[in-house]
């Protein structure tokens, strides 16, 4: 035995000598994803060192919660779900600390925010990343020395206060339900003409919009319209980056004043132009959203129109599809039934402004915790014109005391519905997991 | 006489081995240092160590090096509430670094090689790892830079490669 590695290790004569192919695979396997696959381009010993086939994108991040009993201790590294196979593995995420969740993600790079409230922007494929101001710079947001309350409910009427908002919440909630999403301009990216890395990002509270931007140096809180209005309160739902630092975001004007978006919650698509406070000056002007020129969707009528079984929206979410404001429309009892979902497209021709969307033009909408994002579908891994979701339990299912977990994906041309996943079917890709995210190398948003 | 005997007991058993590099060059440890060998503790345990252990693929400078390493690290395994070696693990943290990071990359992929062939696990994931951490970040012509290694590939054969995973390739 000796001396057959004694000659395998003689062959190799050159300035480095040959590495065994187990030695080889450890070192190749410490590295993170992107690195080991280019690492198989580079010769023939090393590319047959990987064999391993690399599961198509896109991917589903799930991250382990910071605590928990003991099986969620054990299975507390962060994982990978392929749609594409309904497996899942193990995930070396860059820079991981336990309690990160991801909160945005936007062309391939995700937002992650740690239990200490610090924000980073993260490749995670190569590990690239950009940090930004942690979240205890936004206005109203801090540790305060408030006693945390068990109940969220119990907090409803400080909704409107505008003292610290972590003053009553435990991080954890605070984490999943009072922080909506961050949404922010990829680094280096296509869209952003200056290259200027990080350069721009929105954080939404459920009762708040604070923005950063390169030069900004601080967190500032934005202005909708309607903010503050007691009467016809606005909350927004959501918000995209549009490129070149404008973001979209969609904001529910709900009167009947109930927690959840109601039956006659009206949407309005707003625009957030932030690439004019950032930049050289500094100068910083206070940024206020002004609306779109898009008619204002009323989800019911339209829905009623479309003969949707349901008009009671509970999860809205706004995309563009070659600049055109799209916004998929969930019940909460989607899980449980086929026909429980639509896409709305704006459409000014349409007598309502908006008209159920035929397809995604051949796209893969991708609706993860944060990120509503339209993919290329190549390679036939995933479907194109298909919905692909995954959700944990939310607040409203979580007082109704149901579990609503599963990763499915619905077909927007023929409106049926399939579950990669279910709950209680075996390998339990939500398990032990807050707010799993997709994900996909930059090229597939191009 | 008996003090002695002691001592050597404590010493984690005294009895001294020589280990043979492939160019002559004799060392002698005790069985405690090199047991961290997993090939030469088998060895000890098969009791055939008694002419010395012969090791053919391994230089003599890359011996003095694995010598050092488990001398440093003999203490470890051995002495683990010990209060004065637990103020050393920085040292010793040290001494691992500087092992690694001084290394040229020749010297290092034999450092690698032994450590595999002695199967000295902790040297094997630490040289392992600088290793990994020198890849990470870099592009394959890079990689081929660094390690001198040459580009086996039909262009064909490359670019098929490349194909297959083209979003790692795209800057």
């Amino acid at each position: 035995m000796a001396t057959a590695t004694a000659t395998a290790s003689r062959k190799g004569d050159h300035d480095c000598p040959e590495l065994p192919p187990d030695t080889l695979r450890l070192i190749l396997a410490s590295l993170p994803i992107k690195s080991r696959v280019r690492a198989r381009a580079v010769c023939a010993a090393w590319s047959s060192a990987v064999p391993d086939k690399i599961d198509p994108f896109p991917w589903l991040l799930r991250l382990p919660p910071a605590h928990g009993d003991a099986a969620a201790a054990a299975a507390s590294s962060p994982a990978v779900f392929f749609p594409s196979t309904g497996t899942s593995a193990g995930f070396e995420l860059p820079f991981h600390r336990p309690g990160t969740r991801c909160v945005g993600m936007h062309d391939g790079w995700i937002a992650a925010v740690d239990v200490d409230l610090g924000v980073r922007i993260l490749d995670p494929l190569s590990g690239a990343r950009v940090d930004l101001p942690p979240l205890t710079a936004c206005p109203g947001v801090g540790f305060g020395r408030g006693r945390a309350s068990r109940r969220l409910h119990e907090q409803v009427e400080y909704r409107q206060s505008p003292t610290a908002v972590t003053e009553f919440f435990p991080v954890d909630t605070f984490l999943d339900s009072v922080l909506v999403k961050i949404a922010f301009s990829a680094p280096g990216g296509a869209d952003d003409g200056d290259g200027e890395v990080g350069a721009f990002a929105v954080a939404v509270f459920w009762d708040r919009v604070v923005y950063t931007a390169a030069g900004l140096g601080e967190c500032r809180q934005l202005t909708t319209p309607n903010a503050g209005t007691r009467c016809h309160p606005e909350k927004v739902v959501d918000v995209v980056h549009a490129g070149g630092g404008r973001f979209f975001g969609l904001t529910a004007t709900d009167e009947t004043h109930v927690t959840y978006l109601a039956p006659t919650a009206l949407f309005d698509i707003q625009v957030f132009d932030l690439s004019a406070c950032g930049g050289g000056g500094g100068g910083g002007c206070p940024v206020e959203a002004s609306k779109l020129p898009v008619a204002r969707l009323r989800p019911r009528q339209a829905l009623r129109r479309q003969k949707f079984p349901s008009a009671d929206v509970f999860c809205a979410r706004l995309f563009l599809l070659d600049g055109t404001p799209h916004v998929v429309l969930r019940w909460w009892d989607v899980l449980a039934r086929a026909d429980e979902m639509a896409v709305l497209a704006s459409d000014p021709g349409d007598p309502l402004g908006w008209r159920a969307a035929g397809d995604l033009r051949g796209r893969a909408l991708l609706v993860g915790n944060g990120c509503a994002a339209p993919v290329r579908a190549p390679g036939g891994a995933i479907g194109g014109d298909r919905v692909y979701f995954a959700d944990k339990v939310s607040c409203f299912a979580r007082e109704s005391n149901r579990r609503l977990t599963g990763v499915g994906t619905f077909d927007v041309k023929s409106g049926s519905l399939e579950m990669l996943w279910k709950d209680g079917a075996g390998d339990d890709p939500l398990e032990a997991c807050r707010a799993p995210t997709w994900f996909a190398p930059p090229s597939f948003f191009r | 006489m008996a003090a002695a005997a002691a001592e050597a007991t404590i010493d984690g058993g005294g009895k001294m081995i020589i280990l043979i590099s492939a160019d002559g060059k004799r060392f002698e440890v005790t069985e405690a240092v090199a047991s961290q060998s997993q090939l030469i503790s088998n060895m000890i345990e098969d009791d055939c160590t008694e002419n010395g252990v012969r090791l053919p693929n391994v230089d003599g400078d890359i011996l003095t090096m694995v010598v050092d390493y488990c001398n440093m690290h003999a203490g470890d395994a051995a002495a683990d509430g010990d209060t004065t070696k637990a103020s050393s693990t920085e040292e010793l943290k040290k001494f691992d670094a500087e092992l690694v990071q001084a290394l040229e990359n020749p010297v290092l992929f034999k450092l690698i090689l032994a450590a595999n062939f002695l199967n000295i696990k902790s040297l094997l994931d630490m040289t392992c790892q600088r290793v990994a951490d020198m890849m990470s970040g870099k592009t394959p012509e890079q990689m081929r830079e660094t390690f001198s290694i040459e580009n086996d590939f039909t262009p064909e054969e490359e670019a098929a490669i490349r194909q297959e995973n083209a979003w790692a390739f795209d800057d």
